[in-house]
């Protein structure tokens, strides 16, 4: 390889190669993703951030909360849990089934599960155990559905009902998945810390809400000023050490009321496709979309 | 096939030389200045891990800006830089010819410069644009592309220009590197920074984002500075000890599997990309990792048995940066591993890696490569060859105990992430802050080799134009004949 000619070929050969490879096949495979109506929440998904959430998320990359938070829930898979939804004409028939079905049951507990219906007959069953009771009660007039749970540490967190898909950031411009935890995941904050109040403290300075947090105080958000004819109704209750001097207040600026927004706008609060999950909003009603009959 | 650099010890480098003194001296300054200020933003972040409220009134001094702030400086203005002087330098002298237009590498230089200034000055006002190694805003970029297109046309037009036909290992490797950064550079800023047909064409929409900026970080750390690294590596082992490298198609292999698969590493799978991204990367790591072993393989038989006692300072230089860059490699690889990336990956291990990566091979690379170089170029000898010596120790110790702290603390940082029983607060208080502690010593040890550095190059830059100023007075020499005349007049002075 000592000509000049044959190194810039073998070089631009290898890059036109990683190009088309890794850029332009992830944008074939996710280009033309758009939104789809999620039948659980009977609307399109995801919805377009509103005016001040679009502006909050600005000062979010702004101030670089992205070296610390990641917006994405791992998931390191699937339990089910068994529920007999509808008993059925056949009472002994499939009362015996249930008894196969979950053999640690004593026979009146069993009979209160058939009983009772909708009731659940085993939990944090993998997928082989749900094929063997789906078989089982397949002809027997009784109907049993699969309920998804995802598992996985950060959903025990808490920090979301299931993982997050490329489908949830469609709209993101940048995407600000982050790629560190030095704080909590933020991509379900809205659904999980939901007072407005709680998070204009905690941006004024941390450790008003939350003891021992290593998260920078961001007061240029805030603005503190003299009251004048009476405290204004969107003045932050501090107390203590961080309350301002006597006859001043702290306001939050625009930005921070954005950036509340937007904190407030990030939910995954619904299964979708590539990740389902049991979605227990409208449990009360028949047409429970959540379970699978047969779950992928 | 052992490579030899056919530098005949009879050629006379003086003319060579000359061509490229104050331009490796600009591009050499304004490289250890960004170290400097890019060691000092991060010792701020760093400082701001332990005291929340130090300086958090302002919003230009935030950490989630300092960070950015800090790595782009360091990257476009020291890594990247620094690398454009050496691989200028080995291109001309493998080459045996002058720079070509040393003029316009000094606008060049200075557009560069200026538009690493702006997109720092932009980060720290809020205008990142929040793709990791790329936060510069758009309207930095423009500067930059310019800068680069004068920067890397000289070094193109000098690699053609060369008197010496045959090419050595570290030529090829100079070359990929010049000419794959500007193709993912302008792709990946295209795509995801600045689009002025944004209304025509579809921008890159949701995930596949990530999955172009983790496109051109890989192709950035492995190809382009990782290419640049091994170039000097392969060009100033076998220099220094006094041997040929040990055998060219070894190089050449592990030059093929970088270009195949560098650009694709150390993607750590993430369930918000489709899962083949994570999978391919890991292949992608494995055979990176491999190359890494062939080179350090093939530099080992080299430097073995050769004249390593008497090579100095400039070979350690040259073995840490070896030894980090093989660890990355292998760490990488071991890390991208799906049951390792599960633990792993939000944690500091990958910022450990990725600070390893940049001041572990590629600084220690760099500043062997100047400390080695400016003598050679200037014809001026360092002055305080001691404090040669604590740079070296501060910079290696403060290499050390950074990344070393994050690499172990992301180890227990990631475990205890995936431990749902550990709330929060306790993996912040035992699995962060503690190794943290440590990493802000380790920041602070290379803030201080920045400086010394920083200082000693300066005392150099100062001396040439000096001396260059005195022979321009004294003799009346200028244009055409200065610069036969000058390093003449510079060894006379060394000699007596």
């Amino acid at each position: 390889m000592n000509q000049g000619s044959i190194l810039f070929l073998s070089v631009f050969g290898a890059m036109a190669l990683s190009w088309g490879g890794f850029v332009m096949l992830p944008q074939v495979q996710l280009g033309s993703q758009s939104t789809r109506v999620v039948k659980e929440i009977g609307r399109h998904y995801p919805a377009e951030r509103g005016g001040l959430a679009e502006r909050g998320r600005d000062i979010y990359r702004a101030a670089g909360c992205v070296s610390c938070h990641t917006q994405q829930v791992r998931q390191s898979g699937y339990e089910f849990d068994l529920v007999l939804t509808k008993a059925g004409d056949f009472t002994e028939l499939v009362t015996s089934l249930v008894s196969q079905a979950n053999t640690s049951l004593t026979p009146q507990e069993t009979a209160a599960i058939v009983g009772n219906a909708p009731t659940t007959i085993l939990e944090g069953v993998g997928k082989s155990e749900v094929d063997r009771v789906l078989h089982l009660f397949k002809d027997s007039g009784a109907k049993v559905a699969a309920n998804i749970r995802p598992l996985g540490p950060d959903i025990e967190r808490g920090w979301g009902p299931r993982q997050t898909v490329g489908l949830d950031y469609l709209f993101d411009q940048p995407v600000l998945l982050g790629s560190q935890r030095i704080g909590p995941d933020l991509v379900d904050v809205g659904s999980r810390l939901t007072d407005r109040k709680w998070h204009l403290l905690h941006l004024y300075h941390p450790h008003t809400v939350q003891e021992g947090s290593i998260m920078p105080a961001y007061p240029y958000l805030f603005e503190t000023k003299k009251i004048l004819s009476g405290p204004s109704s969107d003045a932050l209750a501090l107390e203590g050490d961080f309350s301002p001097p006597e006859g001043m207040e702290v306001v939050p600026t625009p930005e921070a009321n954005a950036l509340v927004d937007y904190l407030l706008s990030l939910r995954i609060q619904n299964p979708v496709f590539e990740a389902p999950y049991m979605f227990t909003q409208d449990q009360g009603s028949d047409d429970n979309n959540s379970q699978m009959e047969q779950p992928e | 096939m052992e490579a030899n650099q056919s530098s005949k010890s009879t050629f006379d480098w003086t003319d060579i030389d000359a061509s490229y003194r104050f331009p490796t001296l600009f591009l050499a300054g304004k490289a250890v200045g960004w170290l400097l200020l890019g060691t000092i933003f991060s010792l701020i972040a760093s400082i701001k891990m332990h005291a929340p409220g130090f300086l958090s009134s302002c919003s230009w001094v935030t950490y989630g800006t300092m960070m950015p702030a800090a790595l782009n400086a360091i990257v476009y203005g020291f890594a990247l830089q620094g690398a454009f002087a050496a691989m200028l330098w080995m291109t001309m002298r493998l080459g045996q010819v002058r720079l070509v237009a040393p003029g316009f590498l000094f606008i060049g230089t200075a557009l560069w410069n200026l538009g690493v200034l702006i997109g720092v000055l932009g980060i720290m006002a809020g205008h990142s644009s929040g793709h990791a190694y790329l936060e510069m805003p758009g309207y930095a970029l423009p500067f930059l592309f310019a800068a680069y297109g004068l920067i890397g046309g000289i070094a193109l037009v000098t690699f053609h220009k060369r008197q010496v036909r045959e090419l050595y290992p570290s030529q090829w490797f100079i070359f990929a590197a010049l000419y794959w950064f500007p193709w993912i550079f302008s792709a990946a800023s295209y795509l995801l920074v600045i689009s002025p047909l944004r209304q025509v064409v579809q921008p890159v929409r949701g995930v596949a984002q990530s999955v172009v900026d983790a496109w051109y970080v890989s192709g950035l750390n492995v190809i382009v500075l990782g290419f640049a690294g091994l170039a000097i590596l392969q060009y100033l082992i076998p220099k220094l000890v006094k041997r040929d490298l040990h055998n060219a198609y070894l190089s050449l292999f592990a030059f093929w599997m970088l270009l195949l698969f560098g650009s694709f590493s150390g993607i750590l799978s993430s369930q918000a990309l489709p899962s083949w991204v994570g999978s391919l990367s890991a292949v992608c790591s494995a055979f990176v990792a491999f190359a890494w072993l062939v080179i350090a393989y093939n530099l080992f038989v080299t430097f073995r048995g050769g004249a390593t006692k008497s090579a100095g300072l400039g070979l350690r230089f040259m073995y840490c940066s070896l030894g980090s860059g093989l660890l990355v490699a292998l760490l990488t690889a071991w890390a991208s591993q799906e049951a390792t990336s599960q633990v792993l990956q939000f944690s500091l291990f990958v910022p450990g890696l990725k600070w390893l990566y940049l001041h572990g091979f590629v600084g220690m690379g760099l500043l062997g490569g100047i400390y080695l170089f400016l003598p050679k170029v200037t014809g001026n000898d360092w002055k305080a060859q001691g404090q040669w010596t604590i740079i070296f120790m501060a910079y290696a110790t403060g290499v050390i105990l950074f990344s070393g702290a994050l690499l172990v603390g992301g180890w227990k940082h990631g475990n205890m992430l995936i431990n749902a029983e550990n709330s929060f607060v306790e993996v912040l208080r035992s699995g962060i802050l503690p190794f943290i502690r440590i990493s802000t010593a380790g920041e602070l040890l290379i803030v201080i080799a920045a400086l010394l550095l920083w200082w000693n190059v300066m005392v150099m830059v100062c001396r040439t134009y000096c001396g260059c100023l005195l022979s321009m007075g004294g003799c009346g020499i200028l244009a055409a004949g200065g610069s036969k005349q000058l390093p003449s007049k510079t060894n006379v002075k060394k000699k007596s």
